[in-house]
Parts: C-alpha cells; structure tokens; sequence
C-alpha cells in the first residue's frame, strides 16, 4: 500500500505503527473487549483511540457510553502448558509483539517522510515516554501513557456500583456465574 | 445483567504461555486483590508495554493506589496465590477450557465465546 500524502495523523499513526505500538495497542483493546468489565470497550476503544488521535479526542470522550454490539473475538489463544497447538498463540504472539509490521513502500512528502524514517530508525530504543507526539493543534501529548489511562478510568467507571470481592463482580448470591478464563500475555 | 443482580462475573487465570510472565501477572493480580486492587491490576496488566512485569513498574503502581508494596512483594516473594492459580488451571482444563479467552456459564462453556454467545448463554441461564 502506498500514501501519496501523510497527514499529521498520519505520521502520528505510521511513527505509532512503526514502534509497534498499534499491536500493543490492539491486543489491549482486544482484551479489553472480551473481558466481561469492558463489555464494548474493546472494539470501540481501538476506533476511538484511531478517531482520538485523529480527530482531536472528541470521539474517545463517547466510549463511556456503551452503544451498540460489542466486538467479536477473532479466536483464542490455546495453552502451550498442555502442548496444545500453538498456531493461534503463534498470531496472537506475533501481534503483539508487532511482528507484523507491514514491509512495503512508503511515499509520503518530504518532510513527513523524513520525519517517518527517523522514527522507523529509533527502533525498539524507543520508549513510551518518548512516544510524545504533536497533535494537530500543537498539544503534546504522551500518547500510549495516556491512552492507557483513558482506557483505565474508562474500564472503572464501567465497574462503578458493582459488588467487588477479589476477582468477582456482582452480587455474590446472583444465581448465574460468569467466568472468564484469562491471562494477560 | 452484572448490574441487575441477575448474575455476577468471575476473572479466572489460566495460563496459557509458559514462559513465566502468565505466572507472574496472575500471581501479581492475586497479591493485589489481597489488598482489594485485584480489578485495577487486571486492567494494568492489558496493557503489555506499561512496564507491568518489571517489578519497579508495579511496585510505583501499587504505590499510587497506596497499597502497601512491602506486603505485595511478600507475596509475590513467598508464592501465596501460586498452588491456587495451578488448582484453578487443572480445573478449568478438565472442564475443557483450552485456550484464552473462554467463557464459561454455570460451569458450562460457551462455544465460541463471542459476545453474542455469551449473552444468549447468560439469558437462557437466567430463564432457568
């Protein structure tokens, strides 16, 4: 794929990509998708950090909302404890640790392109804290860091008002049990 | 349904990579729930580039939710959670859970937990 012409948010997005931080960034909002506390959030968390980054924030502000069909797992992560296959573990690896970064040309403007290139050139060196970036109305912002805090205060205030005891929300006499089978890798 | 009493949720581990990090987030989240901060680690923890598996990064986190850090790295130090996390990993294998995520209702799992599955599951437990 080639971009003839790269946006600020463009760069935002392909110095992002680039970091590998969209896998990180996908499979956190992957997760949060499909645990039970970030019922929507986890699709529309990955469209609204898109949209926030882009688009001035505004779009992250409606996540708090939930709306609509939660997003569909694409499939799971099997045990490797049990020697179980390990192809979804492979892809799901892989994502997340921005294997997948895509190879083909990149022509952007001159000046964008530049830019691009010494951020492909910083590699791994680089850290979240570097990750600071210029929105288009010249505010900086730490991107990853606060979108983490976002996507926090947002899994929290859905959480608000539920029976908390360890790892259980709810009423703990409800007559259905929930469970979600989990890790964090 | 969470929210109207009808049913609650459990978070349960099971540990998929064997590489030690699972491990160390489980029993990271454990040792924090023993401190009532279970949920704020399980979300930290989603997110694989904060820094949450050096200890540095969730001994700070810990301290900004005024934990008391000395008695989680104990925790973590002496394996309190660990031989529950393993029990709970036998248990949830014999009960068919092979990968992550997984759902199950009343001990039943849901094929293909999709979210949609997962609530007719829910609902036609609850119609029960």
């Amino acid at each position: 794929m080639q971009f003839q012409h790269l946006s600020p948010c463009g760069a935002l997005g392909l110095r992002a990509w680039r970091r590998r931080r969209w896998a990180a960034l996908g499979k956190y909002a992957w997760k949060g998708g499909r645990s039970q506390t970030g019922v929507l959030l986890g699709g529309l968390l990955w469209l609204a950090a898109l949209l926030a980054a882009c688009g001035g924030g505004e779009a992250l502000e409606a996540v708090g909302t939930p709306a609509g069909e939660r997003a569909e797992r694409a499939g799971q992560t099997t045990t490797v404890a049990q020697g179980e296959a390990q192809q979804d573990r492979d892809e799901q690896g892989e994502a997340a640790q921005g294997r997948e970064v895509p190879s083909g040309p990149v022509n952007v403007d001159t000046a964008e392109r530049a830019e691009a290139e010494a951020a492909a050139g910083e590699g791994e060196s680089q850290t979240a804290v570097e990750a600071e970036v210029e929105d288009e109305s010249g505010e900086t912002i730490t991107f990853e860091e606060e979108l983490v805090e976002r996507v926090a205060a947002a899994l929290a205030a859905h959480r608000a008002g539920l029976a908390v005891e360890r790892n259980v929300l709810g009423d703990p006499n409800a007559p259905v049990l929930v469970v979600e089978y989990g890790d964090f890798q | 349904m969470v929210r109207s009493g009808a049913a609650r949720f459990e978070f349960r581990h099971f540990i998929v990579f064997d590489d030690g990090a699972s491990l160390y987030a489980a029993e990271l989240t454990e040792c924090a729930a023993d401190q009532g901060t279970f949920w704020e680690f399980h979300d930290r923890l989603l997110a694989p580039d904060v820094g949450m598996y050096e200890w540095e990064q969730a001994a700070a986190f810990a301290d900004s939710l005024g934990l008391d850090a000395g008695r989680l790295r104990g925790c973590m130090a002496n394996h309190d959670h660990l031989g529950a996390i393993q029990a709970g990993h036998l248990e949830a294998w014999e009960l068919g859970v092979r990968g992550t995520p997984s759902v199950a209702v009343n001990g039943v799992l849901v094929e293909e937990p999709t979210a949609a599955n997962v609530i007719a599951a829910v609902e036609a437990a609850i119609g029960e």
